[in-house]
């Protein structure tokens, strides 16, 4: 009878074990996932970075601009610098599972990754547009 | 005769040992010639700020040899390996007084000196060796599209090489001798050789 019960509470034991492995695999596959959308922008923050310089050099060398055109740069400016700022400041508030298990359930970390999944595709959209919006506020200069 | 039998392995030693001594390491970048000179790419002149608040230009580099890299303290994937290999040359180049270390952050919004100074101090690293600068944000990503016009000779995807995680060695007169892969341990121990190599021409 005790051989029973230690056998069940190895059993137990085990099967928990492999339970939270499985969680802990599920929850890095969705974080890789994470990264490797970050990872596919993140060298696109120099070519920001190289458009909006580029803006407030044609700013610059062009006084006589018309008001209309200069809205359209500024504009392009704020895109650009807003959308940098985006993917830094996910950047710094994202917490990888490893930090979150000791204090969430599983199903709270899924939900949260789930949620910062979605926050690091807006990262990319508002990125990869405002590239193409300095862009075109470019193409006359 | 007999002597001169004997003399010949030791000049061939000798000529192998000439051999097997470093090559100098190259220039890199793009070179122009003006009247006849060849004159090399150089570093442009640039002022920023370190983790103590100090100014931190050219000047602070004459006579000496440096490494300079790209990172942002929040930056969650490539610069995690490379803060470790560059902890590694720290540890190697401790007592040389002329190799130093540049870090810029690209992220000089967040990471200004007091962030900085808590992040080097984390490390445990001496700002005498390695200085974390910050400052305008246009004009570093200017100095790292400097930095890096040697490295995209050699590749064929444009930009993004300020979060590639490179390291770049910058001689005494500011010519670019050598750069890796700040994220691969082996390339990191070939770079250590170059710059063991460089050491060699101040002396």
């Amino acid at each position: 009878m005790r051989c029973i019960s230690i056998l069940s509470f190895f059993l137990t034991f085990i099967f928990f074990a492999a339970c939270k492995d499985a969680e802990k695999k599920e929850e890095e596959r969705l974080k890789d996932e994470i990264f490797a959308i970050h990872d596919e922008v993140m060298p696109a923050t120099s070519d920001i970075m190289r458009i909006s310089r580029k803006i407030r050099s044609v700013k610059k060398k062009n006084p006589d601009l018309t008001e209309a055109e200069v809205a359209e740069l500024e504009s392009a400016l704020v895109q650009l610098e807003t959308a940098h700022d985006k993917m830094m400041v996910w950047m710094k508030n994202f917490k990888s599972p490893a930090k979150l298990r000791s204090s969430r359930t599983h199903e709270e970390i899924m939900d949260y990754l789930q949620k910062e999944k979605k926050n690091i595709e807006d990262v990319r959209d508002a990125m990869l547009q405002s590239m193409k919006t300095g862009q075109a506020a470019l193409k006359n200069y | 005769m007999k002597l001169l039998f004997l003399l010949m392995p030791l000049a061939g030693s000798l000529l192998l040992s000439c051999n097997s001594a470093p090559v100098a390491l190259p220039i890199l970048g793009e070179r122009e010639v003006i009247n006849g000179d060849t004159v090399f790419h150089k570093i442009q002149d640039f002022s920023f700020v370190n983790q103590d608040s100090q100014v931190i230009t050219n000047e602070t580099f004459k006579g000496k040899i440096y490494v300079a890299d790209f990172f942002f303290i929040s930056c969650p994937t490539i610069c995690p390996k490379t803060t470790r290999q560059m902890l590694r040359l720290y540890e190697r180049f401790k007592g040389e007084d002329r190799v130093m270390l540049l870090a810029h952050t690209v992220d000089p919004k967040r990471d200004d000196a007091a962030a900085l100074s808590r992040y080097a101090g984390n490390l445990g690293v001496s700002s005498s060796k390695w200085h974390f600068v910050t400052g305008d944000q246009d004009s570093i990503y200017e100095i790292a599209d400097d930095y890096f016009s040697i490295a995209m000779e050699d590749q064929d995807a444009p930009g993004g090489f300020d979060h590639s995680g490179r390291f770049i060695l910058v001689d005494h007169d500011r010519h670019v001798r050598s750069f890796c892969d700040g994220t691969d341990p082996e390339d990191v121990d070939r770079f250590m050789r170059d710059i063991e190599n460089l050491l060699s021409e101040l002396e």
